[in-house]
């Protein structure tokens, strides 16, 4: 078939997931349902990617980098379940997908890129920190104005205010989801039991909103209520990307590992105490010395003395009043 | 700034601030003078909206004129499913019901005519009592800024979700005895249209060159005079054209979008098969939507014929288009 192997680069994978973009997610699941024989370049580096997004699939000097453009690219290639579908399958796959794009992907966007608290805390930092570092700088301001765009002029309007538009979006992408259980129903996929080109899309749009910790989460909330959505999303996790769950069972060990050393740490304090004593000690003595070369403090021996008073014998005896005494004079 | 409260035994909300909510403070003020002349029904009314708390104040205003108290509502569909069962129920369909749209031989635009056939369409399937009225201004009166909307005694509603919503409060419903899977269905098709066919008309009235010159433009400035008209229409085109980058249809050509449109229809016309309607023998909301579309482009005249040649292969479709016609349209 294909004499040069394809190319697909995508954004790199976290929290369980081979890659966070819900496009990149998309196309990776299609390539696995259909067993394309794809090399898959996870990168965060979109310097060379023609729009300066991903996902790119790339054979024979060609470059594809929308979704729908891959896919028909795949078919015309021979790769794909969606041959096995009927005719009124496949109109239900575009209708099911334009019902994704319009109304699950605005939410998506806002829950990323114009949920202030999302943004500040989880999609800004982690694409600040995949992406090198002079593009880091604005990739990411960029894409957020891409996405306030799109969902403003798409959803919103002049007469409608943010706050109406955020509800109106969120509203809508949970219907989407009711939507997408009702169809799905019973089944294993939405189509019986082979995976067409919408289970990938499908698995695009709701894997990252299962797994990625976000902190506004009231579409998580509502997909875990959909328990077919979930159950899908994480069977094909399991079946198709059991690389990415082992690598984060792994990190996780990692970090419990971390965790337990941190505890290891408290277990040597006896040794701790005994370093700040010292520390302090040493402290102390330095600043007693300090005080008693610049003559803060004086402290008279008296043993030189041939006949000691009953009152320097009691000041040589107790040094520390000697010392209190000089403290006070000066 | 005085307020209400003590008046209707009603929440106190924050006093506007902005210059945007002005509006809204006049409303507000313009009411208490006018204390004596609200029934014990429009005072039900604002003590429901305004008790309401999802209903912040920005979302409504209401003015009165001599003994009439009418509101503005935007977006019926965006507050709370509680709150619209209790506003809907209250009341019946009331008689005087006006659907505001543009002219249509003069002034409409493709992408707006659509729009308004298929909520009249939907009206009209419901066997629900209403008027068309022709106002220049429709889109400046329209709550969201988008024709058509409808009157409703104190509401005002527009656009086709939110019209059906509306009317679905009242009693009215085409989908009310579908099963889950077709009802989920059919929001499904129903996106695909707004999302390819929706687009495309946009793409084809205000960024194909041919069109948007000659047809277009002059038919979106035909109510005013010289430099407004010219510079309205252009204002309008941005903001189209702007739309449209927002979600990459801008970049596309229109082979590409004529593509689209024929997906679209191709998967239309399987859905439909050898059907009446689209979900057997009674119309649903997506029959309406697609008869507003069909029918606007099949019977619209621009230069090119962009779509037409496309959703003439379709025979099921056309066929389709005549039916709904004959049934509905036949006064």
């Amino acid at each position: 078939m294909a004499s040069e192997k394809m190319k697909l680069e995508v954004w790199k994978g976290d929290w369980g997931l081979p890659s966070v973009d819900p496009h990149c997610l998309a196309v990776l699941a299609y390539c696995k349902y259909s067993g394309v024989p794809v090399e898959v370049i996870k990168t965060g580096n979109p310097w060379r990617s023609p729009t300066g997004n991903f996902p790119v699939l790339r054979h024979k000097g060609e470059a594809y980098c929308k979704v729908t453009d891959i896919f028909s690219y795949l078919r015309k290639e021979h790769w794909g379940s969606d041959f096995e579908l009927s005719t009124k399958q496949s109109a239900d796959v575009v209708a099911f997908s334009a019902l994704l794009e319009e109304k699950l992907l605005p939410a998506l966007l806002h829950l990323w890129w114009m949920d202030d608290k999302t943004f500040l805390d989880v999609t800004r930092p982690w694409y600040a920190r995949a992406i090198p570092f002079p593009l880091s700088l604005f990739l990411p301001g960029r894409t957020q104005k891409k996405a306030e765009l799109r969902v403003n002029l798409t959803k919103g309007g002049e007469s409608i205010s943010e706050m109406e538009t955020e509800a109106k979006v969120y509203k809508e992408a949970k219907e989407c989801l009711n939507l997408l259980s009702h169809k799905l129903g019973e089944k294993q996929y939405m189509f019986g039991r082979l995976p067409s080109s919408l289970d990938a899309l499908v698995f695009g749009y709701l894997a990252p909103l299962l797994k990625a910790p976000l902190p506004n989460n009231q579409l998580h909330n509502h997909l875990i209520q959909c328990d077919n959505l979930c159950r899908v999303v994480n069977d094909v996790l399991v079946t198709f990307f059991p690389a990415d769950l082992r690598e984060m069972e792994e990190k996780k060990k990692k970090e419990e590992q971390k965790s337990k050393n941190i505890s290891t740490d408290n277990s040597e304090f006896p040794n701790r105490r005994r370093n700040m004593i010292l520390a302090g000690f040493f402290a102390l003595s330095a600043m007693a010395a300090y005080a008693w070369s610049s003559g803060l403090i004086q402290i008279q021996i008296s043993d030189i003395d041939p006949a000691p008073s009953p009152n320097s014998r009691t000041n040589n005896r107790r040094g520390p009043a000697g010392v209190e005494a000089g403290v006070g004079q000066s | 700034m005085q307020n209400l409260s003590y008046l209707y035994n009603i929440p106190l909300f924050q006093p506007p601030t902005s210059s945007k909510t002005i509006g809204k403070t006049w409303g507000y003020y313009h009411a208490r003078n006018h204390k004596n002349n609200l029934s014990a029904t429009q005072r039900s009314i604002i003590r429901t909206l305004l008790s309401a708390t999802i209903f912040s104040p920005s979302t409504i205003w209401f003015q009165i004129e001599k003994d009439r108290l009418s509101f503005k509502v935007l977006e019926m569909a965006l507050v709370a499913d509680a709150l619209q069962a209790t506003i809907g129920a209250s009341e019946p369909w009331p008689d005087d019901v006006l659907l505001f749209q543009q002219y249509k031989a003069e002034q409409i635009t493709l992408p707006d005519c659509t729009q308004c056939l298929a909520v009249e369409a939907f009206l009209r399937m419901c066997g629900l009592r209403f008027n068309v009225k022709c106002k220049t201004n429709a889109e400046e009166m329209s709550p969201s800024g988008k024709v058509p909307f409808i009157q409703a005694g104190p509401y005002l509603v527009s656009e086709f979700d939110p019209v059906v919503g509306f009317v679905g409060r009242k009693g009215f419903s085409l989908s009310r005895d579908m099963s889950d899977t077709d009802r989920s269905e059919m929001r499904a098709y129903m996106s695909m249209l707004e999302n390819i066919l929706g687009n495309a008309e946009l793409y084809m009235a205000w960024l194909n060159p041919e069109i948007s010159k000659e047809v277009t433009k002059p038919r979106y400035g035909c109510s005013y005079p010289w430099p407004l008209n010219w510079v309205l229409a252009w204002r309008k085109q941005r903001a189209v054209i702007a739309r449209l980058t927002a979600n990459d249809w801008s970049s596309k050509s229109v082979e590409e979008v004529t593509e689209e449109v024929h997906t679209c229809c191709l998967a239309l016309s399987e859905k439909l098969d050898k059907k009446k309607f689209f979900f057997g023998d009674s119309p649903t909301e997506l029959d309406a939507l697609v008869y507003g579309h069909l029918y606007t482009l099949l019977t619209t005249k621009l230069p090119g014929g962009p779509f037409t040649s496309v959703i003439r292969e379709f025979q099921n479709l056309a066929e389709f288009c005549k039916r709904v016609d004959s049934a509905y349209f036949s006064d």
